[in-house]
């Protein structure tokens, strides 16, 4: 029932007479109808009085408890999301690891393994024991040329312009 | 980092070193009981030559470009040049030998410089004797261990052209 319908059930007359709801042309054709209204009406008004005057509103301690249960209350919920089921190693996971597995693997395989591989087959040594010059006009010496075995001979005339080569 | 992605990286780490030394193990060596105080000298070394240049190496003119190293010495171009001071190494002429055990070569590079060679296998490399000849006068006498293309480069008589320089390489 809204408040601008009229009442249509008898207690609900009943009720808008004793709470003083009705108009004044409803309530006297009310009061037509039932003749002892009147008098009840008297009583509901002096009984809500006395309760009224005996019966003060609660005073409400921690106020702001209760505001704050109110609001939770009444504020719109989260809707909850449906959480996907954790499981300790998503696939996705383990085949990033294998992946990265298999670039460490192949990346120390590459440096170390190959890298010594090839180094052993391309490192230069020589080492020269000794080195005699062929007579006492000459002096042989052993350099190291940037890492290169060289035996600079000494003593030696440059050859003529003439002189064949090959 | 959270703590649950640290269990991730270690298990990667983990595979990462298993995978490797994996790759690294090598198949256990069959080992034959050995004599005591077995020994034998160098085996012959058939297969095994013994190879010797006579190189010029000289300055190139303005606009001139160097001509293309032989395969042995390109590798050590670089070094060569850097140590020399020249730009150009040309093999004037070169001589290949197998190597047959204890016998000496004679190697015949050019008509000028020849070369008496021998070559023996030694602890992974070669040992090698040579005596260096120019025309009849003996340059030098000199041992020597070498690795598979390893040269050994000896310096020469200086010609108005440029530096004669004698290489020695082991090809196996």
């Amino acid at each position: 029932m809204t408040n601008s319908e009229p009442p249509s059930s008898p207690e609900e007359k009943w009720t808008a007479y004793l709470d003083g709801k009705l108009s004044a042309q409803d309530a006297a054709a009310f009061e037509r109808e039932h003749p002892e209204a009147i008098a009840e009406r008297e009583i509901h008004t002096r009984l809500i009085s006395a309760v009224r005057l005996h019966s003060p509103a609660p005073k409400l301690r921690n106020a702001d408890f209760f505001n704050a249960r109110i609001l939770g209350e009444i504020s719109p919920r989260p809707v909850p999301v449906p959480q996907r089921e954790r499981r300790l190693w998503p696939l996705w996971w383990i085949a990033f690891a294998s992946a990265c597995c298999l670039l460490a693997a192949g990346a120390i395989y590459a440096l170390f393994v190959r890298g010594n591989e090839s180094g052993g087959k391309d490192r230069y040594f020589a080492q020269v024991i000794s080195a005699k010059a062929g007579d006492a006009l000459l002096d042989a010496t052993v350099l190291d040329a940037d890492g290169l075995a060289v035996v600079w001979i000494d003593g030696m005339d440059q050859l003529p312009n003439d002189y064949e080569l090959e | 980092m959270s703590l649950s992605r640290i269990p991730f990286f270690l298990l990667t780490i983990a595979f990462a070193f298993t995978g490797a030394s994996g790759a690294v193990a090598q198949p256990p060596v069959h080992t034959e009981p050995m004599k005591p105080f077995a020994f034998t000298p160098g085996a012959p070394a058939t297969e095994d030559k013994v190879w010797s240049a006579v190189v010029l190496a000289s300055n190139l003119k303005n606009d001139a470009h160097p001509a293309a190293a032989a395969p042995e010495l390109a590798p050590f171009v670089p070094k060569l040049s850097k140590f020399f001071g020249y730009d150009q190494f040309e093999v004037l002429g070169s001589a290949t030998k197998s190597m047959g055990g204890q016998t000496e070569h004679w190697l015949v590079p050019t008509q000028n410089f020849w070369v008496c060679a021998k070559a023996v296998r030694e602890a992974g490399g070669y040992r090698l004797h040579m005596e260096l000849f120019h025309d009849k006068r003996r340059l030098l006498e000199t041992e020597a261990m070498l690795g598979p293309r390893s040269p050994l480069f000896i310096r020469g008589p200086v010609h108005p052209r440029g530096q004669i320089i004698v290489v020695f390489e082991v090809k196996p």
